[in-house]
């Protein structure tokens, strides 16, 4: 007697999503998937590819596998060769899919048929899915997928990654056993040359010709009266620069309410603790240690997310890239291409996701000079250490109608720009020879209303990073700081301070001969440290040691007074242009070390970068000491 | 045991668990599993 087990639900059946940049494949594959990986309506948000596990309609398992965005099988940059590679089978760390699913924007057929062909002439298995059926539908039209089926040769059916029923009819094909038996050729290499190119866009031609779907769609009416304005060298600057004006002024403006309710409950749970715990170290820990310094960090979570806020948005939109395109011939002035443009906006949330993204840039000049200035962005790591020093040394009053503070926001952040640019230039000038950016070919997208679901959801997951980070590093980090600053402990009859004792204390007074000319005392250096692992850290560890140096009478005052009394301005000012060039972040040189396959291109810019602020914080400092502010 | 000596072992678990974090942490991005290594291919293989 033989035992028959169904072994189907286990295969793990792979299935590859392929498309034109754009066209909406992350929003498929979060939907299959159930992932919550970022999307964007702009092109080149996925770099990597990403892995994740459906569900057909019977229940089966298959492994989805997102790609990268391609115009084509011949790839012009890395994330290409990425998605051509596995499709094709010459991944050596991926092995080929089974079936590859071409996801099709409907409003922009011709493109992705032209892929279809490609593929269809290596005979690659494949199926089609027609995405954004809405927005053909809203414009009166109709794409028939049963009709184009027969045309093509191959299953099509609609699908729609931005509502739950949207991938069903994918569900229910996939459970056909005859799609996932396909021969694949042997060789699949493609044919680079043009007239191959040409020969899969009249095939694309041809096919929607036979399916009576060779009318051009209807241009997106309000896009195209909207740029107008918005790509007008001018207009289009003048918007620009006054909506990041707005992002800066709202960070300061609307933050201040729910920063007061955290800084109430910091300041309550630190006196709570303090009148219940007896004295001893134990207490000191927590509420020098863990409340000041993790408490001083998380009450700029509001900020954060106000920023977070205006930069979805923006990208939701579909903004992005014009602003890109508006950009493109400063760019290529200083030697780069519109193409860096979202690695370098990336930058602005955390530079690894910016680097990472640099690979889709094909010139490898425009490439490393990317990455090598992706640092000088502002990454929001540093949005706390501005906060602190602007909201302890700016006097919180109206220059004009506008906000003082979130003026110097915006020019510190206008400040790491200019200074990317001036190094580019510099980088341009040195790599002459090694040929030009080629120029910027970026899509377009419509504009569409941003969705409140997909703002909150990234709200949503910026905020756990966020607090990731304050659960895990930033306390790890903050308790080992205060054991060096509590240990050992001072000798009775010890007239200094017992913080100045400690082993944290005396490497502080070692290394401030080396941050005297910039005006940083022994804690800014002691701080200076841990804040390597990540700049927010540098917060709490100032909270921590200066909660040390305190009396019993003051528990619970919020770092930014302190400062303020103890710090000239000249010495504020100085620390702040020191963050605004130091690469205080391990992760990302590691990152860059990763990316560039040795240790020349992140020990040079560190090296560099380090070199830079030393000498900003320098001048800052003898300038603001010789109009009498040291 | 007093008070004193009661906070000081508290502390030094705290402090060791918070070392051992920090260990942790390195050695898993040493091996290119770590949080924010660039090495996403070898998270999400984990992850399946």
């Amino acid at each position: 007697m033989s035992a028959t087990v169904d072994i189907s639900g286990l295969a793990q059946r792979r299935l590859a999503l392929l498309g034109n940049p754009n066209c909406g494949k992350t929003a498929l594959f979060n939907r299959l998937t159930g992932s919550q990986q970022k999307v964007g309506n702009y092109a080149g948000v996925t770099v990597e590819l990403k892995r994740g596990l459906m569900k057909t309609a019977a229940g089966r398992s298959v492994t989805v596998i997102d790609l990268p965005g391609t115009y084509s099988l011949n790839a012009g940059s890395q994330d290409e060769a990425v998605a051509c590679g596995v499709v094709l089978g010459h991944s050596l760390s991926e092995r080929a899919p089974d079936l590859t699913a071409v996801v099709v924007d409907a409003t922009r057929l011709r493109r992705g048929l032209r892929l279809v062909a490609a593929l269809r002439r290596l005979q690659v298995p494949m199926v089609v899915l027609l995405n954004m059926m809405d927005r053909v539908r809203a414009q009166g039209r109709s794409v028939d997928a049963a009709q184009l089926a027969r045309t093509l040769g191959v299953p099509v059916v609609e699908a729609t990654g931005i509502r739950p029923e949207g991938t069903d009819a994918l569900r229910q094909l996939l459970d056909d056993d005859t799609l996932w038996h396909q021969p694949h050729p042997a060789s699949q290499t493609p044919l680079s040359v043009e007239s191959q190119t040409r020969a899969d866009d009249a095939q694309a031609q041809a096919w929607l010709a036979a399916a009576g779907l060779d009318q051009p769609m209807k241009e997106h009416a309000w896009s195209r009266r909207l740029d107008a304005w918005l790509l007008q060298p001018l207009v289009g600057t003048v918007v620009l620069l006054a909506l990041l004006f707005l992002v800066f002024q709202a960070v300061f403006a609307w933050a201040e309410w729910p920063m007061g309710l955290i800084e109430d409950a910091t300041a309550a749970t630190g006196e709570w603790i303090a009148a219940t715990l007896p004295e001893g170290l134990l207490r000191s820990l927590l509420v020098d240690g863990i409340v000041a310094g993790v408490g001083g960090v998380l009450v700029f979570l509001p900020q954060i997310l106000i920023l977070f806020f205006f930069i979805l948005v923006l990208e939701e939109s579909g903004y992005l890239p014009r602003a890109a395109l508006l950009l493109d011939r400063l760019m290529h002035a200083i030697g780069l291409s519109g193409r860096a443009f979202i690695p370098l906006l990336s930058s602005f949330a955390c530079a690894i996701p910016g680097i990472m993204a640099a690979r889709t840039i094909s010139d490898r000049h425009t490439r490393w000079t990317t990455v090598f200035i992706a640092p000088l962005m502002t990454c929001s790591a540093r949005l706390p250490v501005y906060a602190l020093l602007i909201g302890a040394f700016i006097p919180a009053r109206k220059v004009g109608g506008l906000n003082l503070q979130g003026l110097v926001l915006f020019g510190l952040y206008a400040l790491g720009i200019l200074s990317a640019v001036a190094v580019a230039w510099v980088a341009k000038q040195w790599g002459r020879a090694r040929g030009q950016a080629g120029p910027l070919m970026m899509e377009l997208p419509d504009y569409h209303w941003p969705r409140a679901k997909d703002i909150a959801i990234g709200l949503w997951q910026r905020a756990l990073i966020f607090l990731r980070n304050v659960g895990g590093i930033i306390l790890a980090l903050t308790v080992i700081l205060w054991a060096l600053s509590s240990f050992p402990v001072a000798p009775p009859g010890y007239s200094g301070s017992a913080i100045a004792y400690s082993l944290a204390g005396r490497i502080g007074h070692a290394l401030a001969v080396l941050f005297e000319p910039i005006g940083f005392n022994w804690q800014i250096a002691v701080a200076l440290i841990p804040g390597l692992a990540a700049r927010e850290v540098v917060v709490s560890a100032l909270g921590t040691v200066y909660a040390l140096s305190q009396t019993g009478d003051e528990v619970g005052t919020a770092l930014a007074p302190m400062i303020a009394a103890d710090w000239s301005l000249a010495t504020g000012l100085s620390l702040l242009i020191w963050f605004v060039f130091a690469p205080q972040c391990l992760a990302t040189l590691a990152v860059v070390r990763k990316e560039s396959g040795g240790w020349v291109l992140p020990v040079s810019m560190a090296a560099f970068l380090f070199g830079l602020a030393y000498a900003a914080a320098f001048i800052t400092y003898r300038l603001a000491a010789a109009l009498g502010w040291a | 045991m007093d008070n004193d000596t009661l906070q000081l072992i508290a502390v030094l678990a705290i402090v060791v668990a918070a070392a051992g974090y920090l260990l942790r942490r390195a050695w898993r991005r040493q091996q290119g599993r770590g949080p924010a290594c660039g090495n996403c291919n070898a998270c999400q293989g984990k992850s399946g």
